[in-house]
């Protein structure tokens, strides 16, 4: 009987994926997307990027995982945001997101905006929209992403030198190779490689944390305003790792661009946040300014994610741990989805998803434990 | 790199010390009288090469003996003298050569031609309609039998439209000369070629999808995406470069599996090329021109694994002997 | 708060359980049955295996069995039949005999009917392909199982000898052995099994070379040493956590090779090295076509069995890739 069900619903699921996918064909098939679709204005035009109740969804065989269901956040320019959260918590489709860089027609961005503030043009793009030819144009040049893993990010076959030029004349055709080339030395220069013939080195010649150093000089060559760091130094170790961080931090004060820092390491982000955003299960549950996150947390699970870090000049016996484990991505129930693991869980939180309140003007909630603290609170 | 081509070397010489071994210990199996039946009748032969035939296979001596009478001949370029053709088995081969070579080389690289675009595609827009034609018509070629695909061409192309010659290599009793001479060639090609290359290239075009799919899912791909190169850069240059290697080692391998094609094919179309004497060989049982045949493909099999190799390092430079 | 927890508790479980979880077999077999062309392969293979099993039971004609006719009276004779005898030079060989309703796809030139011999041919395929796989698989897998657990110096000899069956490709090196059995003077009906045989033994190499990969990337794999270090008996350890591991390969490697087996065998069979009379087999059925006339007129002695070989191949092909695809963990769909 139960198989029987259970055969019926994965049918409908088939077939609901199914038009999904047709959708996504047929809209990356168009060739030219008129400006009229994908251009927009920003609510606060000091800000980079706008997150706009982004909607990021896989269709997979056993129902549709909301891998980022309704995030809304900015990046201000400038400034650098944390991104916090337990792996499979939506960080990384969050960032996949604005680079379109999904694995389609399976992952495709479902609904919202994401609003990025163009400086060259002057023009504000909805990324979510825009046509394939003009997100070419800003993926590495206006936009520019460190990813996790540097032992396997670099091309194994090319050298140092022709993946790097090659991202610099790609998006400066005006410039001659030896321009380029120098281009190239500079920014490798500023991420702290100084080795002569290092262009003409392969990946495989280097060590992981210079691969990483080669990765950001590939990310920083066109002066992004908006870098992407997805876990830029979960890879590595701690050593490198303290030198990953020391470079990026001196990086952010040499350029004048935005960061969008993915971690779950919450060391890392109060070293390097000016904000902080922490999601859980594709959801933003809390999101306010470093001070207010690390002395002021607020929402159980951040909480939580602070009780489980180690500190100095504490004794504990025991690290403490968030009991229980995230929820199955799969048909998320209605209510919180932390309910079932937090600690002060109440009659209230059985009822239906809790809004953001507004603690102050940049810390924002979403738990019933505060629902009535500024019931004039949530997004508008 | 030079230790390692030597080391290959001698791998390789070890291997077809043991391919002949092999070998010869098959053709030993022969009953002792064997010469004398096969040879029986045919005015051609006459005693002193039956006594030659006979001390080849170690038939008068002990198996041991006679392995390594035929392997110090075998080692010089001498493979004994074919029944049917009475010459020497190496100048035959290398008569017979042009055709083989033509036949196998053509339709290796018209496989090639055609398995690495198509791989590429069917991988690029896996699950589509495309991916799924391209894959079941690769299927279809490998399914096909030779023998029965060639019989339905020659019934279509050449009984039933009558385009083309239904086999042999040249059209009879017409002397064409020159540029005619060729076109005369190329005509009776067309099918064989049609056979081979059909019926061999879905297993490449799998083998090459199968690779593009591993790169597409690679980190570096997403890379190069995430720099802003347009697609038909990232597929062209950063993923191509990478399925290079895995394709490389195939056409090493791609040797035996056109020898075994061109036996059949020549056989079907009257091709005269070493396979198809190979096929009369086995009616005749020409047993020297059989050992030698396939010696000559384990030799050419192991050189082509050798230089795959060695191709290998130049396409991957984190292969380093 | 307890209350609380505990009624959190329940839900989760409650929760849990109405999640669709399915086991890795079943997401195998669901990911098996979702690829067409491999349900395609499924249905063809079971029809062709009903046809050549149970057709012959249904089939009034023996295998061998010739028939002629009486060219005055136009009725067909058996080969047992006693007009034979009477010397009546009106009755002939019923060879090449058109489509009827006696004979549905016609009658061979030796005067056989088409049907029955394919029903007959296809019992000898499939049984070749099986035979030929179990023969492979069983060398295979104890050689390369043997190579790749103990590796070293047992693994450089195994793989030398691999090597050595690799560099001689089949057909040329099935010639020299066909010529020895011709100057053996194998028997006909004996000559089936040494096919097999040969077959088999041709095939090892690939075999042990795949699973000899298999068990050492495995062995590579924390779990087992894990295993390892637990000190388990070596028994243990090949059972319990090698084999299972190394099945789905050799299933896959059987589906894979069945469909290059039964092709190989009727080309064998086709070139008159393979299978020969009185057996029928596909493949030396299609062999008619080299008389030019049949090959011209009579499409219906040689297009059937050729269809035959074509869809059965396809079938195993089909399956095998399918197979390929529910078995790889990579593939998320």
């Amino acid at each position: 009987m139960a198989d029987k069900a259970q055969k019926k619903e994965l049918k409908a699921i088939k077939k609901f994926n199914a038009a999904r996918y047709r959708e996504y064909n047929k809209t990356m098939k168009r060739k030219k997307v008129p400006e009229s679709i994908y251009l927009t204005t920003m609510k606060n035009p000091d800000n980079i990027i706008e997150f706009d109740d982004l909607k990021t969804y896989f269709y997979t065989d056993v129902g549709t995982v909301k891998a980022v269901d309704g995030v809304t956040f900015d990046i201000p320019k400038g400034k650098t945001i944390g991104v916090v959260g337990e792996s499979g918590c939506g960080k990384s489709v969050t960032s996949l997101s604005v680079m379109r860089l999904l694995q389609g027609p399976q992952g495709q961005i479902a609904g919202g905006q994401i609003r990025f503030n163009q400086q060259s043009t002057g023009r504000v793009l909805d990324l979510t929209k825009a046509g394939i030819k003009e997100m070419e144009k800003i993926r590495g040049n206006e936009i520019s992403m460190i990813f996790q893993e540097p032992m396997t990010t670099l091309n194994p076959v090319f050298t140092i030198g022709d993946q790097l030029c090659e991202c610099i004349s790609l998006h400066n055709p005006e410039m001659g190779k030896k321009a380029v080339e120098e281009r190239a030395l500079e920014t490798l220069k500023m991420v702290g490689i100084v080795r002569e013939g290092i262009l003409k080195n392969y990946p495989h010649e280097l060590s992981g944390g210079m691969r990483q150093r080669v990765v950001i000089a590939m990310a920083l060559s066109c002066d992004p305003q908006l870098i992407i760091a997805d876990e830029p130094t979960t890879a590595l170790d701690v050593t490198i790792q303290a030198q990953i961080l020391d470079l990026l931090r001196d990086l952010k004060d040499k350029i004048n661009a935005s960061i969008m820092l993915i971690t779950h390491d919450l060391g890392v982000v109060a070293e390097m946040a000016d904000y902080v955003v922490v999601m859980y299960a594709g959801r933003i549950v809390e999101q306010g300014t470093a001070d207010d996150i690390f002395h002021r947390p607020s929402h159980p699970y951040t909480i939580g994610l602070m009780k489980s870090r180690p500190m100095l000049n504490t004794r504990v016996d025991r690290l403490y741990s968030i009991p229980g484990n995230v929820p199955n991505p799969i048909n998320l129930p209605e209510h919180c989805y932390f309910k079932n693991r937090c600690e002060s869980c109440m009659e209230a939180c059985s009822g239906k998803y809790p809004e953001l309140v507004s603690l102050s003007d940049t810390h924002k909630v979403s738990c019933y434990l505060h629902q009535n603290k500024k019931a004039t609170g949530g997004e508008a | 790199m030079k230790q390692y081509i030597i080391k290959r070397l001698l791998i390789s010489i070890l291997v077809l010390f043991g391919v002949s071994i092999l070998l010869y210990s098959i053709a030993q199996m022969v009953p002792g009288d064997y010469v004398t039946n096969i040879t029986n009748g045919n005015p051609n032969i006459t005693p002193e090469m039956v006594e030659q035939m006979r001390e080849a296979y170690g038939l008068d001596t002990g198996p041991v003996e006679g392995y390594f009478n035929w392997l110090g001949r075998a080692i010089r370029g001498d493979f004994g003298t074919s029944f049917v053709y009475q010459r020497p088995v190496t100048e035959i081969i290398i008569d017979y050569m042009p055709p083989t070579l033509a036949l196998a080389g053509i339709a290796m690289v018209l496989e090639l031609l055609i398995a690495i675009p198509l791989g590429i595609l069917a991988a690029r827009k896996q699950y589509s309609v495309t991916d799924y034609t391209i894959v079941a018509i690769a299927i279809m070629g490998i399914s096909l039998p030779t023998f029965f695909f060639a019989a339905v061409l020659k019934r279509i192309f050449a009984i039933g439209l009558g385009v083309l010659p239904i086999s042999g290599m040249v059209t009879a009793r017409v002397d064409y000369e020159g540029f005619a001479l060729f076109l005369d060639l190329a005509r009776h090609f067309v099918l064989p070629i049609t056979v081979f290359v059909i019926t061999g290239v879905g297993s490449y075009l799998r083998y090459v999808r199968t690779n593009m799919l591993e790169v597409l899912s690679a980190d570096y791909v997403r890379t190069a995406r995430a720099k802003g190169l347009p697609e038909r850069k990232v597929i062209g240059k950063h993923a191509f470069r990478n399925t290079l290697i895995p394709i490389v080692t195939l056409v090493g391998g791609m040797i035996p599996g056109l020898f075994s094609g061109a036996v059949i094919t020549e056989g079907l179309f009257a091709i005269e090329g070493l396979g198809n004497i190979a096929l009369n060989a086995v009616y005749a049982g020409d047993i020297p021109y059989l050992m030698g045949f396939n010696m000559f493909i384990a030799a050419l099999t192991l050189i082509g694994t050798l230089v795959s190799d060695i191709l290998y390092a130049v396409v991957d430079p984190r292969v380093r002997y | 708060m307890e209350d609380m927890q505990i009624r959190n508790q329940q839900e989760q479980d409650e929760f849990e359980q109405k999640q669709v979880i399915l086991t890795p077999g079943q997401l195998v077999l669901k990911r098996f049955f979702r690829n067409k062309l491999a349900c395609v392969g499924l249905g063809i293979l079971i029809a062709m295996i009903l046809f050549c099993v149970v057709g012959p039971f249904i089939s009034p004609y023996g295998e061998a069995e010739i028939f002629y006719i009486n060219t005055e009276t136009g009725e067909e004779l058996h080969m047992d039949s006693e007009e034979l005898g009477s010397g009546n030079s009106a009755i002939i060989l019923n060879g090449k005999a058109p489509i009827s309703k006696s004979h549905w796809l016609g009658t061979d030139a030796e005067g056989r009917d088409v049907l029955t011999r394919l029903m007959y041919g296809g019992r000898v395929s499939l049984s070749v392909g099986v035979v030929v796989v179990v023969i492979e698989l069983f060398l295979g897998v104890l050689l390369g199982g043997l190579a790749g657990y103990y590796g070293g110096k047992v693994d450089m000899i195994i793989m030398r000898l691999v090597e050595i069956f690799n560099c001689i490709p089949f057909i040329p090196l099935m010639l020299i052995i066909s010529a020895v059995m011709f100057a053996s003077g194998v028997k006909p009906e004996h000559k089936i099994f040494y096919i097999m045989g040969v077959m088999g033994i041709l095939y090892w190499a690939g075999v042990a070379r795949m699973v000899r990969g298999q068990i050492l990337s495995l062995r590579e794999l924390e779990y087992m040493q894990a295993a390892e270090a637990t000190g388990i008996r070596t028994s243990k350890k090949i059972l319990k956590h090698l084999v299972p591991n190394v099945m789905p390969i050799i299933i896959l490697i059987a589906t894979m090779d069945m469909g290059g087996v039964i092709l190989s065998e009727s080309t064998l069979s086709f070139l008159g090295v393979g299978i020969a009379f009185p057996y029928a087999s596909w493949g030396n059925m299609v062999n008619a076509v080299n008389q030019s006339v049949i090959l011209n007129n009579y499409i219906n002695i040689w297009l059937p069995p050729g269809i035959c070989i074509l869809l059965t191949v396809l079938a195993w092909n089909f399956i095998g890739d399918g197979m390929r695809d529910a078995f790889d963990p990579k593939m998320k769909r």
